[in-house]
């Protein structure tokens, strides 16, 4: 009996102790100086931080980023395999007179802490934004406040208005049921609501402004008295795009939920011949970058990346330019084409399908279009066709170029004779031979 | 001096002339040829398959890959051919016999390598001859990535060739040689895809099996990077797709460097373990 109570105690213990550490288990903190980063990737700024554990910092040549050392709580999170601040624990700016930028041995910049904000004009939605430096940086955030505040009043006049407007619109509506009132009154006129206010600007900080040619360098904090900071030190990789040029997000009509992507100039779109449907294609401004590279921006501690292999970032969308259209058949003269709002239309009842049509805003009014793009109508007699774009300026966009070519819905039947022709050859080769052999 | 010279040169063109008439009046050969050529068209027609299922692809080198599929076991078929008959020599000491000649060693090496590079060169223009005229049929881009790979690719076979007389000369035993040469070459071309493929793979979980064994096989790439043949080639692809002259010739210089060093290295080890079994 004592041995069994004995064993049901044990085997509670256990099971608290052993389940308890699990659900509680936290992260083990770690004090560390970290940089925090508003690195620019191609489009905006992204914000990342460099870990005590990460030697590299990786950046886009010729570019302002913020530079912002910092002392915190860092701990291991083992789900993403990545080290994560704990910046509500401690979030303290590192006291430091300067950051050293080094090339070699070389000494090349001493720069100042410098007071920065970060401005986002079309909010938080969007990956467009830019910093502000100094005295711009000091006057940004008040002059934001005072935008967002004259924004406030813009809204609350426009709310009066519109009530009176509602008040107003009663009244008409009531004049003109009451036939006892011969001569009617003008409908008020609608109040026009302020377009929305998305600019965010972020309270100035202080940090340094990292500007590098491409190269590679090291950094390293000085504290007031002139001595180096210890595990300041890091290494910075300053790299360019190999390529630029101008991607196609390619909606079939077939299948407009899912767009096919065309990032390199060298690829060909291949369609199917005797198709009847279209194509539309979305461009936009991409970079090539060294993979390992650009990863390592976004994120210092992704290591995914391959320092051997190149990948296509896709920046802003490509507006305000016109296709052109050269095919074999065509007598030099080029097709073009403007950008145009579509619309897909569900087809009625059960059966599954739609139909992209051309948005029309006199008939679909109240409702949006679902995408803009180029049409490219695969019904032709063409084998090829190349597109391409020009700005407004009448000038072709570099690396815009794409060929589309259609393939034979029939295999021809001269494929197999090329398939056959080295047993040809080996054939007539075993002939002459055979035949050479019997005369001598 | 001179005459010796003139000696091992006319020893060297006598193995690759003989080497080349078999070659040319070897039926076998060009059933090789079509063999793989199969396995390219039916590669190319299974993309052609998918246009037609999906409305629309998008591609760079419709070629490389069918091509790759004729290539390598091409390369590995020669690299092994060349391995075994060394091998074989050595077992069944003909090499004694043969070297009762006054012949040099480099001449017979040099001799036998280009004659199995013959066989890929007396391949390469009827596969020329099947891609171009393939792909005008179907009405497929050859692009500059597929021209680049045709070109390079002598080089490659080379490279394997030369990789497999070292691998022979070193094991001089038909079977030993057999198992280990297809055995690195499966675990070089292995490591190039898995470098490839895996960080492609996004799995819905967390997968810590995955990311050590990417970590694993991006360790093991950076010395496989310098020691496969095949690397060579798809760096010599990847520039000549990219337009850049001076590293597609870096690529080929590179490939060209590999297979002399092979082949030294071939000479000096058949000198350094005798020509006795």
């Amino acid at each position: 009996m004592k041995r069994r109570c004995f064993m049901v105690c044990y085997l509670l213990v256990f099971l608290f102790v052993g389940v308890s550490p699990t659900m509680a288990e936290t992260p083990t903190l770690e004090q560390q100086l970290v940089y925090a980063l508003e690195v620019y990737d191609g489009v905006g700024y992204t914000s990342n931080f460099a870990p005590a554990n990460e030697e590299t910092i990786y950046l886009l040549a010729d570019h302002s980023n913020a530079f912002s050392p910092r002392n915190t709580m860092v701990y291991y999170w083992a789900i993403t395999r990545s080290y994560k601040a704990d910046w509500d624990e401690l979030n303290e700016p590192v006291e430091s007179a300067t950051l050293e930028i080094l090339q070699g041995q070389t000494l090349i910049q001493e720069l100042p802490p410098t007071l920065f904000s970060i401005v986002l004009p079309e909010g938080h939605g969007s990956r467009k934004s830019y910093l502000l430096w100094g005295a711009d940086a000091e006057r940004g955030y008040p002059g934001f406040l005072e935008e967002f505040r004259e924004y406030y009043i813009q809204i609350r006049d426009y709310q009066n208005a519109y009530q009176e407007y509602q008040t107003a619109y009663d009244e008409y509506q009531d004049a003109m049921l009451d036939e006892t009132i011969v001569e009617k009154p003008n409908a008020p006129v609608r109040p026009v609501e302020p377009p929305p206010f998305l600019k965010v600007v972020i309270p100035p900080s202080f940090g340094f402004q990292v500007n590098l040619p491409e190269g590679d360098y090291r950094i390293r904090l000085k504290d007031l008295d002139g001595q180096i900071i210890p595990d300041s030190e890091k290494k910075i990789v300053v790299f360019s795009h190999r390529r630029t040029g101008i991607g196609y997000k390619i909606i079939p009509e077939s299948r407009w939920t899912v767009p096919e992507r065309s990032d390199d100039p060298q690829q060909t779109i291949y369609v199917m011949g005797g198709s009847n449907a279209a194509i539309y294609l979305q461009p936009f401004y991409e970079a090539e970058y060294n993979e390992a590279y650009y990863r390592g921006l976004l994120d210092t501690q992704d290591h995914s990346g391959a320092a051997d292999r190149w990948a296509w970032a896709h920046m802003e969308p490509f507006y305000q330019a016109t296709m052109t259209m050269s095919s074999e058949n065509s007598t030099g003269e080029l097709e073009m084409t403007g950008e145009k709002p579509f619309f897909v239309v569900q087809m009625p009842g059960p059966r599954l399908g739609y139909q992209v049509v051309e948005y029309d805003p006199a008939t679909m009014g109240g409702q949006r279009p679902t995408f803009v793009g180029f049409e490219v109508g695969l019904e032709r007699d063409d084998r090829k066709v190349t597109i391409g774009l020009v700005d407004q300026d009448g000038v072709v966009v570099e690396g815009s170029e794409r060929e589309i070519r259609w393939v034979p819905e029939k295999r021809p039947v001269i494929q197999y004779l090329w398939l056959s022709f080295p047993l040809l050859v080996g054939l007539i080769v075993f002939v002459l031979r055979r035949s050479r052999t019997k005369r001598s | 001096m001179i005459k010796s010279a003139t000696n091992t040169t006319a020893i060297t063109l006598s193995f690759i002339r003989w080497e080349f008439l078999k070659t040319l009046f070897s039926f076998q050969n060009y059933i090789a040829v079509f063999v793989s050529l199969c396995v390219a068209w039916l590669m190319v027609n299974g993309m052609i398959n998918t246009v037609a299922q999906n409305g629309l692809i998008i591609e760079a080198n419709p070629f490389i890959l069918p091509f790759l599929a004729t290539l390598l076991p091409y390369a590995v078929f020669l690299a092994l051919a060349v391995a075994v008959s060394l091998a074989r020599e050595i077992e069944n000491r003909t090499f004694e016999v043969l070297f009762f000649a006054p012949i040099r060693f480099s001449s017979f090496v040099l001799g036998r390598f280009l004659g199995q590079l013959t066989y890929y060169l007396l391949a390469l223009p009827l596969v020329l001859v099947f891609f171009i005229g393939y792909a005008n049929s179907v009405n497929l881009r050859v692009g500059p990535g597929f021209l680049g790979a045709i070109v390079l690719s002598p080089f490659t076979v080379a490279s394997v060739v030369g990789f497999g007389f070292l691998i022979a000369a070193y094991l001089r035993k038909t079977r030993i040689t057999v198992v280990v040469l297809l055995a690195l070459i499966l675990l070089l071309l292995g490591v190039q895809f898995a470098h490839v493929l895996l960080p492609t793979l996004q799995p819905a979980e967390a997968d810590t099996t995955l990311l050590v064994l990417t970590d694993v096989v991006d360790v093991m790439y950076r010395v496989v990077e310098w020691i496969s043949p095949f690397a060579y080639l798809t760096k010599g692809v990847d520039a000549a797709q990219f337009g850049a002259p001076e590293l597609y010739a870096r690529v080929v210089l590179a490939s060209l460097a590999y297979t002399i060093l092979t082949l030294a290295l071939s000479v000096w080890v058949l000198r350094e373990k005798g020509i006795s079994r």
